[in-house]
């Protein structure tokens, strides 16, 4: 096993953002081992961040592999001006929207009519109780009925850990344009999750805000 | 909007960045406060923190997808490995751009070495036909001026020395009468080697070394006769030596 590798997994004071540093710079010296282990790490938040968007499978799968394709092909450029994570979530944010430039929106966007066993929903499975399947179903409705830039941004932060500024340099937009998508996300999801949200309605907060 | 308002909107706004674990740590100081008085705030950081978590909820599946697919990604390296190394790429590390780019550039720099050394074949096959063509025996081929002859000059056979006052048209005219044309002349034309004129000279060609002699002897006799001739006198070769 390589030593960036075996390094990482070994120092648990280690940061992510350090351990991914090493990881890529291995990569970028041809380390397959360093490859594997990142590439493992991000495809699950990664499926997840997408499965919205892409709205199919096969089209997660191809957005992730080009992305991940394409960190292992451009280690070597990485400079260190932003952190591991940002880097490689913002060249998955661009993968994914070429993806849906080159398709339209029809296709890719809120699919309903595709079959039980090939929704991307299912591509999740959380190995939990009736309470956290119940959940599932909430989010995800929830989440299929926001706008694609909230939604973007929710995911960005929830499923990708991104902050507000790093979201603002992968989306190409001002940091008060994340904060107003953020607050609208959450308004949103607030009136579409009344199990998660309780009894308290998202207007009067939303209002009190 | 009082301060309180606006210590509110600040945390509410920064919930979910506390959530994600991006918030600085003064930003967690600041709202850590307002978030120990304000239940609605206590209440919006309580469902933001179950979304996080909802949204993050994994299983063993999504691990098998990764693995799979890991799988068909090693395949794709190791083909792109393959066709770095068919295209002869000895670059230790065929995965990374640097390699790409290298057997990139070293294919260019191959293209272009091929370029140069075929134009150096060409040079050199260019010069070898200009050679060849220079050595060959067809007059033919040769760069011809308007003053050089095209039949080899024949070898003088008398020698003379015009008078200065001589006019070259009437030196023309001897030389026409006696069958005789200039072949040589010394650096300042003060001395003029002559020979048969050349249809003279085919005709005779087949007529003995005697003959020759003979016609040379009454060319000689002629031009001795002639006004504005101060010398004229056979050039005696290894022929005539004998």
């Amino acid at each position: 096993m390589n030593n960036a590798a075996q390094g990482c997994e070994a120092s648990r004071a280690e940061s992510d953002d350090e351990c991914e540093l090493k990881w890529l710079h291995a990569i970028a010296l041809g380390d397959r081992t360093a490859f594997e282990r990142l590439y493992l790490r991000y495809h699950p938040p990664l499926t997840r961040f997408l499965i919205h968007s892409a709205g199919r499978p096969d089209l997660v799968d191809d957005v992730i592999n080009e992305t991940l394709w394409a960190v292992w092909r451009g280690a070597v450029h990485f400079r260190g001006d932003s952190k591991p994570r940002t880097w490689i979530v913002s060249i998955a944010y661009r993968t994914l929207m070429k993806h849906l430039r080159d398709r339209s929106r029809g296709s890719m966007l809120g699919t309903r009519d595709v079959a039980e066993a090939e929704h991307p929903a299912n591509l999740i499975d959380v190995e939990s109780g009736p309470d956290m399947a119940e959940q599932r179903e909430w989010l995800s409705h929830g989440l299929s009925l926001l706008p694609d830039e909230q939604r973007m941004t929710l995911e960005l932060a929830y499923l990708l850990g991104q902050s507000c500024e790093e979201i603002a340099e992968i989306m190409d937009c001002a940091i008060g344009t994340v904060k107003a998508r953020m607050f609208r996300a959450r308004v949103r999801l607030r009136n579409t999750l009344p199990g998660l949200a309780g009894e308290n309605g998202p207007e009067t907060e939303a209002e009190q805000a | 909007m009082n301060p309180t308002d606006s210590i509110h909107r600040q945390t509410w706004d920064l919930i979910p960045w506390i959530v994600n674990h991006s918030a600085t740590a003064e930003q967690r100081e600041r709202a850590s406060g307002h978030l120990m008085t304000c239940s609605d705030c206590q209440e919006e950081l309580a469902l933001q923190e179950r979304i996080h978590a909802g949204m993050n909820a994994s299983g063993t599946r999504e691990d098998t997808r990764a693995r799979n697919a890991l799988q068909a990604m090693n395949r794709r390296i190791d083909e792109a490995v393959a066709q770095a190394r068919a295209a002869d790429v000895s670059a230790p590390s065929p995965s990374t751009d640097v390699t790409f780019a290298w057997a990139h550039r070293r294919r260019w720099l191959a293209g272009l070495a091929a370029v140069v050394v075929l134009q150096a074949c060409g040079l050199i096959a260019l010069g070898t036909l200009l050679l060849a063509s220079r050595d060959s025996a067809d007059p033919a081929a040769r760069y011809v001026t308007l003053s050089s002859s095209t039949s080899p000059a024949p070898a003088a056979s008398i020698r003379l020395v015009p008078s200065p006052a001589l006019r070259l048209g009437d030196l023309q005219s001897l030389l026409d009468e006696a069958g005789l044309q200039i072949v040589g002349s010394s650096p300042g034309s003060t001395i003029l080697a002559l020979a048969p004129v050349s249809g003279a000279t085919d005709a005779d060609a087949a007529r003995s070394q005697q003959e020759r002699r003979r016609r040379n002897l009454e060319s000689i006799e002629l031009l001795r006769k002639k006004p504005g001739i101060l010398l004229v006198e056979p050039i005696l070769g290894p022929a005539h030596s004998q």
